[in-house]
């Protein structure tokens, strides 16, 4: 076998394993959604499993999310952007990465989008904080 | 002779930012999260941080003779016998594979380079030969933990049997507590020193661990208080690590903590501080001349072109 044969070889097994990671992200996320549709009940607020609520009684930045996920997956956008408005952000954004890594794979395009990962965190962080802070300032934070 | 503590971090920081983020690919970290989890989690020397253990102060006599009763049944304690057979040999191998994974990490991290089974052929010697030395310092240790104990469980046993408050009994167990501790922070100087230097060196001399201890031993001797001050900052490190971690997992509604928990996706996760800790003992070793230096030099950066600016 030649060294260029051998290079399109692994070029193709790497590409064949991207698509399948890529199908199964997108198979991960649909279960994950199905799963959080099927159970939305919104628990019990007086019994939290967060354990920073239990002993300090102060809801961390992440607080409602799952809740406002599941009202936003039962179409009440306007109930989950008050429970938690990165739910809905984080939903389009990941929509986006997804579809955004179908496109490259696709095109078979060389430009590698999973750079933007870190920038993508460390925006999402700042945001949990800044909102946290704006809550907890305004007493707007779930209970 | 100078020796840094905090250049040696700076310098390990940057080996990370390089290997990680210039520039961020996924495959990368997946790959070198595989070979973290090999080399740390296997063995269970962190997963246990979030073990969960139980209040055994007020077992009552009626459990006691459950018990008894239950270990005294020839079926089930051939049973537990061979769980216990079992699990002794799960441990073994465990053992074998993150002695291996060591070096394939180490081996990651020096080349700047993520891959799995070209290091994984190429360290087998060593690996195995770390193996034999983890088995046998494993069965020293544990040794010595039976032997100190043996006093404690004894007096344990006689303060459950009887209904009164024995002084004795009490003094000492008291007095356990930090003979424990000592022998604790000894096996952990230890296991510290054999990962941070004595793995580095076997890898950059292609030496046996006896070999490498042997190499290690007259430069400590040269430089107790560096080493023991290495330990200090390591401690300090770990607290602030800690700290992080737990900051994120209170952030996060305790997702956080279930993740860095999940084996491999703790490893991911935690990936900068695993490539940073596991430069830092090769980088501070490396200040103590020449034949102790162990990673790669960091890529040179490309010269200026000549009238590039014009």
């Amino acid at each position: 076998m030649t060294m260029a044969r051998a290079v399109e070889t692994a070029r193709f097994g790497r590409a064949r394993i991207a698509r399948l990671a890529w199908a199964a992200c997108g198979a991960a996320a649909m279960a994950g959604a199905l799963t959080l549709r099927a159970s939305a009940a919104a628990g019990d607020p007086s019994h939290p499993l967060c354990l920073l609520r239990t002993v300090t009684g102060l809801a961390c930045p992440t607080c409602g999310l799952t809740r406002a996920a599941a009202l936003l997956l039962a179409g009440e956008w306007r109930a989950s952007l008050a429970m938690h408005p990165m739910a809905a952000a984080l939903a389009v954004q990941l929509a986006a990465g997804w579809m955004a890594w179908g496109v490259a794979l696709a095109r078979r395009s060389r430009e590698r989008i999973d750079r933007w990962i870190p920038h993508a965190i460390a925006v999402e962080a700042a945001a949990f904080l800044a909102i946290w802070i704006l809550r907890l300032a305004t007493g707007t934070l779930p209970r | 002779m100078n020796v840094a503590y905090v250049a040696p971090l700076r310098l390990a920081w940057a080996r990370m930012t390089r290997m990680l983020f210039l520039p961020f690919q996924i495959e990368n970290w997946l790959v070198l999260g595989f070979a973290a989890f090999l080399s740390q989690y296997l063995a269970g020397s962190q997963g246990g941080q979030y073990s969960w253990k139980g209040r055994s102060d007020n077992i009552p006599h009626s459990v006691i003779h459950s018990v008894r009763s239950f270990v005294l049944n020839p079926f089930w304690s051939a049973l537990l016998i061979w769980i216990a057979i079992f699990g002794l040999v799960i441990a073994v191998v465990l053992i074998w594979i993150n002695a291996r994974g060591r070096f394939i990490f180490l081996h990651n991290v020096a080349h700047e380079r993520p891959g799995i089974v070209e290091p994984w052929q190429r360290y087998a010697r060593l690996g195995n030969s770390l193996f034999l030395w983890s088995l046998l310092y494993a069965f020293v240790t544990l040794a010595i933990v039976v032997a100190l104990a043996l006093p404690f469980i004894g007096a344990l046993i006689t303060a459950f049997q009887s209904e009164e408050f024995r002084w004795p009994a009490v003094g000492l167990m008291l007095a356990w507590a930090p003979v424990a501790a000592a022998v604790g922070i000894v096996v952990a100087y230890f296991y510290m020193m054999l990962n941070h230097f004595v793995v580095p060196i076997m890898f950059r001399h292609d030496l046996t661990t006896a070999a490498a201890w042997g190499r290690f031993i007259p430069l400590f001797r040269a430089h107790p208080g560096n080493f023991l001050l290495y330990g200090l900052f390591m401690l300090g490190l770990t607290i602030v690590v800690g700290f992080a971690c737990a900051t994120l997992g209170f952030a996060t509604c305790c997702i956080g903590f279930v993740l860095l928990a999940l084996p491999y996706i703790g490893s991911v996760i935690t990936l900068p501080v695993e490539v940073t800790m596991r430069a830092l003992g090769p980088e501070f070793l490396a200040q103590f001349g020449a034949e102790w230096s162990v990673l790669a030099a960091p890529p040179a950066k490309p010269a200026p072109v000549e009238g590039a600016g014009a």
